[in-house]
């Protein structure tokens, strides 16, 4: 991955103080302080009519050429993205080339809002995680949410040599268990029971490490598999949603082959609150004994609980994601559960994961809507995600669209054929862009 | 604390720098006088340099460096003299009297200072923001002091490589680790190894030889905190040890199994640490009597270490072994906070943990080599530590030994009057100088 800095046109220093601004992240300063740039709410105008564009306006980065898909906007179109100062400047037909300092050229490409993964391990070196530069940005998500690498006794931790040190975005959800992905993961198979010292799951002090590191810290996550809580997923629910109710903050619930019945689980969650790992096969699916999604399940959504993919190495299953989409039940988000040992299947990354929707009927706007605008309304991020309206941060994702014939397997290695393969080319992250090398 | 950076290039020997190779001969003669090992050794560094005439050299060369006029106390070299520390190319270049300040591209003055080599705590918890414990190495270690340090355990094989990543790769102070044999490290409290499916000393002996020298041995944790099961945790630990061919570092206090027990599993080069615990099952019988199954693993070459830390160290229990003439083998400091949102007591740092024993009556020599050569021979670091010898890494640490009244405390709470007290002034590793700013 090369990255690729680009340098200010001028050295006036009412646009260093923009710039700096921007750096203290207060958006929206910027239009005040640099005049050539209007206002915020202007910018959002000029940037939907594309017409009114004024004369003085250049930008650093000008993605050129390609088709825009912002599912956010309903936008889905051959169109240049510019960005300036960290932000979206305006998203229109035909910006002039040489009022841009860099132009990457997205000529037959698609142009989306910055991928955003909800579900992922990226505290490299601990445990089973991955670099996030690498495979998240690395392949076209900007934004990626940690999913519980750390619990109340690494979280300060995380941040301070993770997410403060990498180019993706990345926010956090505080384990219940402080030890997840060192406990939990490389054990012996079959193994039950590992969670069964409750002690170790505190709620107050989990909600106490979550408010403290709001807002890189944007939810409590849980796991619930039977090898893990024993006959106590309930229990471990419960000190999750307990955490959850006094950091103000969503659970992720890990729901695959738990020990209760799946309604006894759906019936706890809140309204925000997220199933993940929500097409595995295995036991208190989502699905009856005959294929039928559960009426707690439909229930559930109607109540507000999100429902995301999560493939990891076994909680995808291509046959209950295809019945759930032929009953009309699609995931509100598409996330990867990507840790060290999926980085070369089945998960691969992102893009493979959206391929894989596509592959079995899926459109590629609902897909990108599902990893972008869908991901970025679960939690609150401080800040507005997955989206290219003018004014916010400028996170791009640039993908090459394959056309072929492309097999995928999910986690029982059931396979399917696609037509179409999504390929990250290029990512930009708060303006910067990084070119992929694959 | 600044850090300040030194710009160390080649020098230039000139024929007129050559000429002065007089006084270099005057001033090798009085190293030679004063310290008849340094000398020795010197010439031993030398000889791999250049191959030039020695004297001449020296005389010509310029140094980073000049540490001028401290009391240099160096035990590797059974050194106690007023003498000059001069460092170049982050080595020692020669301790010697009056190296010329002109010669210096900077120079520290040690006036009224004690200069030492840079202390090596082999026991502290510096992973931080991570497991329940961890401080940072910079501020707790090398601006108290304490050039190289050796984290106790905070991390198990699933995590060394975070470790060597995020800490031991990114700090100024030199760090090792101490793999525990617990997987789960420092990242839960009670009962991280009631479960002996975490316990693996296969696993833990590989990363421990994968990672070798930042894994320079094995931590044990013996405590009915962490489980009952010590007797076996101990075992894997030494089968872990045995296959990595490191030592084990045990910290015993409050084990559940007797005493006797578990010392007697300890090998030679093996570390018994928290030795000074006043918790059930220490080193004393009920009559303030050393066992005798402790003072046999002395015998058998097991080593005996303070790690002084929050919760294991009385003033009583220490006094008691210095009566009877068990001393120490090294100090450490068990640095670490109790719990990351219970409490914020730290234990102390290195610095005060030695003042301890020069107010329990240890002379201040043999302090220093307490947490300098000694713990420097304890592991295998890849290189030479805890010396000023020449040619040696430029390891340095500067004190002030100050007079008056401290209160000095243990973890019993009992408070003792020292009318001596180390503080730290500067630390110097590899070369690169840490000026610390102490309270006046």
């Amino acid at each position: 991955m090369r990255k690729a800095e680009h340098t200010g046109p001028t050295k006036s220093s009412r646009r260093d103080f923009g710039r700096e601004l921007t750096a203290m992240g207060m958006a929206g300063a910027i239009a005040k302080a640099t005049s050539s740039v209007p206002t915020s709410e202007s910018t959002v105008l000029v940037g939907e009519g594309g017409q009114e564009r004024s004369v003085n306006q250049a930008c650093d980065l000008l993605i050129k050429g390609g088709t825009v898909i912002d599912p956010s906007h309903h936008l889905h179109a051959a169109l240049d993205v510019a960005v300036k100062d960290g932000k979206i400047l305006e998203v229109s037909r035909d910006f002039p080339e040489d009022r841009a300092l860099n132009v990457f050229s997205a000529e037959g490409r698609i142009v989306t809002p910055g991928l955003i993964d909800l579900h992922a391990r990226v505290f490299e070196g601990v445990g089973n995680s991955v670099n996030a530069d690498r495979y998240c940005l690395g392949r076209g998500v900007t934004t990626v949410v940690d999913t519980g690498s750390a619990g109340y006794t690494m979280i300060d931790g995380f941040r301070k040599y993770v997410i403060n040190t990498s180019n993706t975005r990345i926010f956090a959800l505080v384990d219940i268990y402080p030890a997840v992905d060192i406990g939990i993961t490389s054990v012996v198979p079959g193994r039950k029971g590992i969670m069964q010292n409750l002690d170790w799951m505190n709620p107050q002090l989990t909600a106490k490490a979550a408010e403290k590191n709001k807002p890189a810290v944007v939810g409590i996550s849980v796991i619930l598999h039977e090898y893990v809580t024993g006959p106590r997923d309930l229990e471990v629910l419960k000190r999750a949603l307990e955490a959850g109710e006094a950091s103000r903050l969503p659970v992720m619930a890990h729901i695959d082959a738990t020990y209760s019945p799946l309604p006894d689980v759906l019936k706890m969650l809140r309204k925000g609150d997220v199933f993940s790992l929500c097409f595995n096969n295995h036991q208190h699916g989502i699905l009856d004994a005959n294929g039928r999604i559960l009426p707690e399940v439909w229930d559930a959504r109607r109540r507000g609980i999100i429902f995301d993919v999560g493939h990891a190495k076994d909680r995808f299953s291509f046959d209950v994601a295809e019945k759930c989409l032929q009953q009309g039940f699609l995931a509100d988000t598409i996330s990867t559960a990507l840790s060290n040992n999926l980085v070369n299947g089945p998960v691969f990354d992102l893009p493979t994961m959206i391929s894989k929707f596509m592959a079995i009927g899926m459109s590629l706007e609902q897909t990108i809507e599902s990893t972008t605008i869908k991901p970025a309304q679960v939690f609150n991020y401080g800040l507005e995600l997955g989206t290219l309206r003018p004014g916010n941060e400028a996170d791009v994702g640039i993908f090459d669209l394959q056309e072929g014939q492309f097999e995928f397997v999910d986690s029982s290695g059931e396979k399917r054929t696609g037509r179409q393969k999504l390929v990250s080319k290029a990512a930009v992250c708060r303006g910067k862009l990084f070119i992929n090398e694959i | 604390m600044r850090k300040t950076e030194n710009t160390s290039g080649p020098t230039k020997v000139s024929r007129r720098d050559f000429g002065r190779s007089i006084a270099a001969i005057g001033m090798a003669g009085v190293i030679a006088k004063a310290t008849p090992s340094l000398a020795a050794s010197e010439s031993d560094a030398m000889a791999g340099e250049s191959g030039q005439d020695r004297s001449a050299n020296q005389a010509a060369r310029e140094c980073d460096i000049l540490i001028k006029g401290g009391t240099v106390i160096d035990p590797s070299q059974h050194l106690h003299a007023a003498m000059d520390v001069a460092v170049q190319d982050g080595k020692i270049l020669e301790v010697s009297r009056g190296f010329p300040e002109g010669r210096a591209r900077r120079v520290v003055s040690a006036e009224g200072k004690i200069v030492t080599p840079g202390l090596v705590d082999i026991l502290a918890h510096i992973f931080e923001g991570v497991g329940v414990g961890g401080v940072n190495a910079d501020l707790n270690c090398l601006a108290k002091g304490t050039t190289t340090v050796v984290d106790g355990g905070s991390v198990g094989y699933p995590m060394i490589d975070g470790f060597r990543k995020y800490v031991v790769n990114t700090s100024s102070t030199r760090v090792y680790e101490l793999l525990d044999i617990g997987k789960l490290g420092l990242l839960v409290g009670a009962g991280s190894m009631e479960n002996l499916e975490w316990v693996n000393p296969q696993l833990t002996a590989k990363a421990a030889k994968e990672n070798k020298p930042v894994v320079v041995g094995i931590k044990v944790r013996l405590s009915d905190y962490v489980g009952t099961q010590d007797v076996e945790i101990l075992k894997r630990a030494l089968e872990a040890a045995e296959a990595a061919r490191i030592p084990v570092l045990a910290h015993i206090d409050s084990p559940y199994s007797p005493l006797p027990d578990l010392v007697k599993m300890l090998r030679k080069g093996d570390i018994f640490t928290h030795f000074c615990t006043y918790h059930r099952h220490n080193v004393l019988d009920a009559n303030g009597k050393l066992l005798p199954e402790v003072t046999e693993a002395r015998q058998r070459g097991v080593l005996f270490d303070v790690g002084h830390g929050a919760s294991h160290f009385s003033f009583d229990i220490a006094e008691k072994c210095l009566q009877q003439d068990f001393l120490p083998d090294t100090i450490s400091s068990c640095l670490g906070a109790e719990h990351p949102y219970k409490s914020y007591e730290y234990a102390p740092d290195l610095p005060t943990v030695i003042s301890k024993f020069l107010l329990l009556g240890l002379d201040l020599d043999r302090v220093v080599e307490m947490v300098t050569a000694r713990p420097a021979r304890v592991f295998d670091y890849g290189l030479e530590l805890g010396t000023l010898r020449p040619g040696s890494e430029a390891d340095i640490s500067i004190f002030e030994l100050r007079e008056g009244k401290f209160i000095l405390a243990d973890n019993t709470g009992q408070k003792r009057i020292a009318p001596q007290r180390l503080f730290p002034v500067a630390s110097i590793r590899s070369g690169a100088l840490h000026i610390i700013e102490i309270p006046a």
